[in-house]
């Protein structure tokens, strides 16, 4: 039997094209990997408002500093920052929530910052058309903010082509 | 008195976890004096205003990057004394060179720990 995940809006069908240029593909997927970095900004945002407000619930945090200045709060949008302590009896839930989620942000903020740095590097290749050419590394690291992902991409080892004086590669 | 009570420092992050998680580390070490922009800009701005002891930027921001920062801090006569420490994902050579040329105190790889930052801040400023 098949069931339907009643979940989410009903989607129209999608005939899918039965092919498409590589080329085409590269700069959909350069577009595809900018979206995600996008929502993966809007989870920071998010992500962010809740570390504080769990830090705040458990008491963390103390006067406002400097005095006459308005725009300095973490993230400013979340709300100017309490200058009392936290009173409620979810005070020591809060607390102990913190750590937790400091170790999963550091994970969800590189994960952003790869996403980041993906969606640049596709985007460079999709800009470069049909070239067959080689890469520098400085314009691939130039794209990448995170050590980790610099290693993954620019680790396999490939050579390039030998190229002919106009640039265009030479097939043996 | 110790220095973490009287220390004034700037975070400057565009993402708000990353300054977030940087909030939590000062705070665990007993910093209490702690100013935040989400750009060098703004950043610049309100040093030039009023001077802190210590800034802890970004490297990788939209507009003005962490060293473009460091660079108007250290040409500017009310903030070129500012101690300054760069926090970057990608530590390569070639930014921690320039950042060295341009007067940078210490810089420190995302992600940190707490230890890792109160580490790399006493080296700075001292003992806290």
């Amino acid at each position: 039997m098949f069931v339907e995940d009643g979940a989410g809006p009903t989607e129209e069908p999608f005939d899918a094209p039965q092919e498409i240029a590589p080329a085409v593909l590269l700069a959909a997927c350069a577009a595809e990997a900018e979206r995600q970095a996008a929502d993966l900004r809007k989870l920071d945002a998010a992500l962010g408002a809740a570390l504080i407000a769990a830090r705040r619930q458990s008491g963390a945090g103390g006067g406002k500093w400097p005095p006459d200045w308005t725009a300095d709060e973490p993230g400013g949008e979340e709300g100017a920052k309490s200058s009392g302590r936290a009173t409620d009896g979810g005070a020591p839930e809060a607390a102990a929530l913190v750590p937790a989620l400091v170790a999963d942000l550091q994970l969800a903020d590189q994960i952003r910052q790869e996403a980041e740095g993906l969606a640049k590097v596709l985007a460079l290749l999709a800009g470069r058309g049909d070239s067959d050419g080689c890469l520098s590394a400085a314009q691939v690291r130039a794209c990448t903010p995170v050590s980790a992902l610099q290693r993954r991409l620019l680790a396999p080892v490939g050579t390039c082509p030998p190229q002919r004086r106009d640039g265009a590669a030479i097939i043996s | 008195m110790p220095l973490r009570n009287t220390l004034t420092l700037m975070v400057v992050d565009d993402m708000t976890v990353s300054r977030g998680l940087v909030e939590q580390a000062l705070e665990e070490m007993g910093i209490q004096k702690i100013a935040f922009e989400k750009d060098g800009a703004t950043a610049l701005r309100r040093l030039v205003a009023n001077p802190v002891h210590l800034v802890l930027s970004d490297y990788n921001m939209p507009g003005m990057d962490g060293l473009s920062l460091l660079e108007a801090l250290r040409l500017n006569t009310s903030t070129q004394r500012i101690g300054f420490i760069l926090m970057t994902g990608r530590p390569d050579r070639e930014i921690i060179s320039r950042g060295h040329k341009l007067g940078m105190n210490n810089f420190i790889s995302k992600p940190f720990t707490t230890l890792g930052l109160k580490s790399c801040i006493e080296k700075v400023v001292g003992a806290l």
